[in-house]
């Protein structure tokens, strides 16, 4: 069997994890430029 | 609890039909009822497209696959629906440089293949949306019904009703709008409940305790995860190349927002299933064991996050499930709309053709909805079954949007040769084998043909059938 590391198993589960926040992050900074930008607020 | 669950549900669909109004006041035609009023920008257009291939399956199927693949399954879920969108990229910048006017994958289609060729993958087309819709439906009452204790029948009627008023206010601006608040919700549970949960528990405790308990979980060379990742694959890419809910998308993006809007949504989309499925890790090494597998992951986030957590996790569910049913009901009713009614009826005028999309909205979510109360199909399984036919598709459609050689007649042989030999592996061998085969009877076929038989595609049909409809 190939397991897979303690180290190498959370990097795995943070990187689902602070992937998803980063796109969070993204998505909700985008939306508030374009509403920024079309001067909707 | 029941009250408290049910008005949580009522609460957020009322939320969900109010922006679905709000966003409907422009739209007035039939193609702003397909594509919506304005080409969207990347925020938009990546959360339409998370919010789409989000799905409740995503949530509980994902760690549904750690939980009895370990590593390879979070990882191997995760690729599957990546790998499908990052590949379609390429596809959706083809699309509007070839049929710039176009409006669902049926334009492209049915220019670029023949009469037969149209119908049978217009038959099946629509087979496969109605049964994804379906899938909702039940994976979505099944659900509320065993975790949060709402009646089977109520939760499905609650969801579609729902799904339905939004739908049919404003066709796709209504379903792109509202889905973008709902992958917020369901971004904000994933990146607040599963770190809690997780760290609460500790990190190097459940990796001991899976090392203990189950090490092969642990394996990147499980053979079934092996088969999983790759075979899956092949479901990921069709489903995704097939779809009309992509294809409306590519057109409805503005062209030069098409890369970092799908690549966005394909790589960001592979964090989420795999972030959900380190609940299922918790689960094997605390030796829990829930009822139904694909339960693992709420019932962890209740049971380890508390009743905040549990609560977060049903809108994350219910979110999840009510963009896709939304998302497919759109996509039917535009190909109904864009595909069939022009055929059948000529000449109807776009505001009038706009009221047929309201009205067939409520019809098809209602057939869908008392196709669904009986609750006679598995969801995944249903997913796995529809895979055949999203395989048979998929070289046609790739090798005919890049290769002026590809021929007619090996477009449509591949298709029905896939299909029919899939099926039989289906029932012969199983169900992740059929996908695979179905995959490549569709390219050996497409390729072999139409190198002894080569057609000679003229490009500009594709542009003079966009542009036939305008005016």
């Amino acid at each position: 069997m190939a397991l897979i590391g303690e180290g190498a198993f959370e990097v795995v589960i943070m990187t689902g994890v602070v992937g998803s926040s980063i796109l969070l992050i993204l998505l909700v900074g985008y939306f508030i430029y374009e509403l920024k930008r079309r001067e909707v607020w | 609890m029941l009250l408290v669950n049910s008005i949580i549900i009522l609460g957020l669909g009322i939320v969900f039909v109010a922006i679905g109004w709000y966003l409907s006041r422009t739209v007035r035609t039939a193609d702003e009822f397909i594509l919506g009023t304005g080409r969207l920008g990347v925020a938009f257009g990546a959360a339409s497209l998370l919010a789409f291939w989000i799905t409740g399956n995503t949530i509980l199927a994902a760690p549904e696959a750690a939980f009895t693949m370990g590593v390879l399954g979070a990882i191997g879920y995760g690729f599957i629906g990546a790998i499908g969108v990052v590949l379609f990229t390429p596809l959706a910048v083809r699309i509007h440089e070839v049929i710039p006017h176009g409006r669902t994958v049926g334009d492209f289609y049915r220019a670029r293949y023949d009469a037969k060729n149209y119908t049978l993958f217009l038959a099946l087309l629509l087979v496969y949306v109605f049964g994804i819709l379906i899938t909702q439906g039940i994976g979505g009452g099944v659900i509320l019904e065993q975790i949060f204790g709402i009646p089977y029948h109520l939760a499905v009627v609650l969801s579609f009703a729902i799904v339905i008023l939004y739908t049919m206010l404003g066709g796709f601006q209504s379903v792109a709008g509202v889905a973008f608040f709902q992958i917020i919700l369901i971004l904000i549970a994933v990146a607040g409940v599963v770190p809690y949960v997780f760290f609460k528990v500790g990190p190097s405790a459940i990796y001991v305790g899976i090392m203990q308990r189950k090490p092969e979980m642990l394996n990147l060379l499980l053979p079934a995860g092996l088969l999983f990742m790759f075979g899956g694959s092949v479901i990921g890419i069709g489903e995704v190349f097939m779809d009309n809910t992509f294809w409306q998308r590519a057109y409805a993006i503005k062209r030069t927002k098409l890369v970092p809007a799908f690549l966005i949504s394909g790589i960001g989309w592979a964090f989420v299933p795999v972030a959900v499925s380190s609940l299922a890790f918790i689960a094997l090494a605390q030796g829990l064991a829930p009822a139904q597998v694909n339960q693992v992951a709420p019932m962890v986030a209740s049971k380890f996050g508390g009743a905040v957590a549990g609560y977060l996790f049903l809108v994350v569910v219910w979110s999840a499930i009510l963009s896709t049913a939304a998302a497919c009901l759109n996509a039917f009713v535009s190909l109904v709309l864009n595909d069939l009614i022009p055929r059948v009826k000529p000449g109807v005028p776009e505001a009038a053709l706009k009221r047929y999309g309201t009205w067939l909205t409520a019809l098809v979510g209602v057939i869908g909805l008392l196709l669904t109360l009986p609750r006679f199909l598995s969801m995944l399984q249903m997913l796995i079954f529809l895979g055949v036919i999203n395989g048979a598709f998929l070289f046609p459609i790739m090798l005919g949007l890049f290769w002026r050689r590809m021929s007619t007649e090996g477009a449509f042989w591949a298709t029905i040769l896939a299909t029919v030999i899939g099926y039989y592996v289906y029932f012969t061998v199983g169900p992740l084998q059929a996908v695979v085969a179905s995959g490549w009877v569709s390219c050996l076929v497409s390729v072999a043909w139409s190198l002894i038989k080569p057609g000679d595609f003229n490009w500009q049909t594709l542009v003079e059938a966009g542009r036939r409809k305008e005016g």
